[in-house]
């Protein structure tokens, strides 16, 4: 299902009942303040703060981020459109099939998930 | 691009209690967002109303869900029914849609799951919603006032109704949230 929140580590975080100075410390060298930035994306979590969460909610960055992950993932099947288009370009060979098929998987992947 | 046929609204319900009031978030009928208690001293309906209105501007929901101060049987104090009146303006203010229901509209709603009184209905809750499980209030004693926190269960339940009216075949159950 679409999402319209663009975080849902307040909700995650909630549902375990800890408080955002227990969250925290299970991320370790964190204020509770930080914990709340992250919570409105006021503050861009780290790739270890991602992490720590899947850890502890056993949900996904993605799942949990979908804000910060919409524009990635629209930004990125831009430029696969345009690599493809620059690989068409080019004498078809093995190897650019392959890639050319990896695109396609990418956009379509992107384009019917989530 | 997704379809936004599949988006799921979202939903603010809110409940004035003596202290402040109490709020559930849905993101459709299965998903408890966020929940809690708001409370505030002196001057507490323009308190509140700012609260409420901080709380729309946070999550932007679809629509907003309060007690029909109005209906008939309606035992709300004066100062709660302009409360209500108050958050209802805010929330035309912001073009947000404002459904009322009566309390009446709630029991009929929850009579069919077996709850008949406010406890009975908070406990239906949190056994459908284990979040709300851990802050369940001990059952009113006849010397008791009303536990603040049952604001937050009154606020479920205009939405859970809410849910229920549009599609009867609802079942806040196991899947009530992800």
């Amino acid at each position: 299902m679409a999402r319209q929140l663009s975080s849902y580590l307040k909700t995650h975080r909630k549902r375990s009942g800890f408080t955002q100075r227990e969250l925290a410390l299970l991320f370790g060298n964190m204020s509770d303040a930080k914990v709340s930035r992250c919570e409105r994306l006021q503050r861009k979590p780290c790739l270890e703060t991602a992490f720590a969460c899947q850890v502890i909610f056993d949900v996904s960055p993605h799942e949990l981020f979908p804000g910060m992950y919409a524009p990635v993932e629209q930004a990125v099947i831009e430029r696969a459109h345009l690599l493809v288009q620059t690989l068409y370009v080019r004498k078809i060979t093995p190897r650019i099939e392959h890639k050319l098929q990896m695109l396609r998987a990418i956009i379509k992947r992107a384009s019917g998930a989530c | 691009m997704k379809p936004d046929t599949q988006r799921q609204r979202i939903v603010l319900a809110v409940s004035p209690s003596v202290r402040g009031f109490g709020f559930a978030l849905f993101e459709g009928p299965r998903m408890l967002i966020d929940w809690g208690m708001r409370y505030v001293k002196k001057d507490k309906n323009k308190k509140c109303a700012t609260k409420v209105d901080e709380l729309v501007a946070e999550y932007n929901p679809d629509m907003l869900l309060i007690e029909d101060w109005a209906a008939k049987g309606c035992r709300r104090k004066k100062r709660i029914r302009r409360l209500l009146r108050l958050i209802e303006r805010c929330a035309k203010k912001r073009s947000l849609k404002t459904l009322r229901y009566s309390r009446r509209q709630i029991q009929q709603c929850f009579a069919q799951f077996g709850g008949k009184t406010k406890f009975e209905i908070a406990k239906q809750l949190a056994d459908w919603l284990p979040e709300l499980r851990q802050s369940l209030p001990p059952k009113r004693k006849a010397w008791n006032s009303e536990h603040p926190y049952m604001a937050v269960f009154d606020a479920t339940a205009w939405a859970i109704t809410h849910f229920h009216s549009v599609d009867p075949d609802i079942r806040p159950g196991k899947d009530a949230s992800r």
